[in-house]
């Protein structure tokens, strides 16, 4: 198995998570993309820390998952208080610095 | 061999289930298709033989952030919701366009990384990194790093709590 599988898979990977970013409308969906193409990332840093034979990947990745970990803590509460407040979660409905 | 074929299931069903989390319908269906996800990913994790990243990518995606969601998704009443469509097609033309920019990108990437790895054909060994060397690394060199996540880890509960409590 060489290095371009895995950074295949990964390229792939962070494509669907941005193209789900781009196209859905639902809040939830959209933080899941979010981790999607987080997951690509941490993908990419193992392969290359496998490939180079050095530890430094996968350090990254463990800062990487608590990142995210805190990301999607955060990002529930506030579409938990969004939804409190619009009673939806579509996000073309949410227009309030528009109007 | 074998490990090509394991290869294979495992990006077929990561793909597949990847493609399916951003076109279900419905929320739930999203999650527990990032669910097969993330355990597919590990998978790989296992077998480029980088095995403490595929236990915690079990135990902190599959454990906390897919379950997080999972009861977000069901603390939310979503029933009386009008059930969209899974594409926004009314902005059809835009999103066409996002999905063009993307592959557009991921093209460019994949031929800049052909261009610049030259020496390709190394394949990656399955040499075991085990706990010890990982902690040894994790809290000499990079010991500052990891008291700033665990601060940012610290703020983001706070963040969590204050934002999402009732008034």
């Amino acid at each position: 198995m060489g290095i371009y599988h895995f950074l295949g898979l990964a390229f792939i990977l962070f494509a669907i998570g941005a193209v789900g970013f781009f196209v859905r409308n639902n809040i939830i969906v959209l933080l899941l993309s979010v981790e999607l193409m987080l997951n690509a990332v941490n993908l990419v840093f193992v392969s290359f820390s496998r490939y180079l034979h050095g530890l430094e990947g996968q350090i990254f990745v463990f800062l990487i998952m608590a990142v995210a970990a805190a990301e999607v803590a955060v990002g529930l509460a506030i579409v938990v208080s969004i939804f409190r407040m619009f009673k939806t979660l579509d996000i073309s409905k949410m227009n309030l610095l528009k109007r | 061999m074998i490990e090509q074929a394991v290869f294979w299931i495992l990006s077929i069903i990561m793909v597949v289930s990847a493609l399916g989390v951003i076109m279900m319908k419905s929320a739930i269906n999203s999650v527990i298709c990032l669910l097969l996800t993330m355990l597919s990913l590990a998978g790989v994790y296992v077998l480029q033989g980088s095995y403490i990243v595929a236990l915690f990518q079990i135990i902190v995606y599959v454990g906390a952030i897919v379950v997080l969601f999972l009861f977000v998704v069901m603390l939310l009443n979503i029933k009386n919701i009008r059930r969209e469509v899974a594409v926004d097609y009314r902005n059809f033309i835009i999103s066409s366009l996002a999905v063009l920019t993307v592959a557009g990108v991921v093209c460019i990437l994949w031929y800049a990384l052909r261009l610049s790895m030259p020496e390709a054909g190394g394949d990656i060994v399955p040499a075991a990194a085990g706990v010890k060397e990982m902690a040894l690394e994790l809290l000499n060199r990079h010991l500052l790093a990891l008291e700033l996540v665990s601060v940012l880890l610290l703020a983001g509960a706070v963040g969590a709590l204050l934002i999402g409590r009732k008034e």
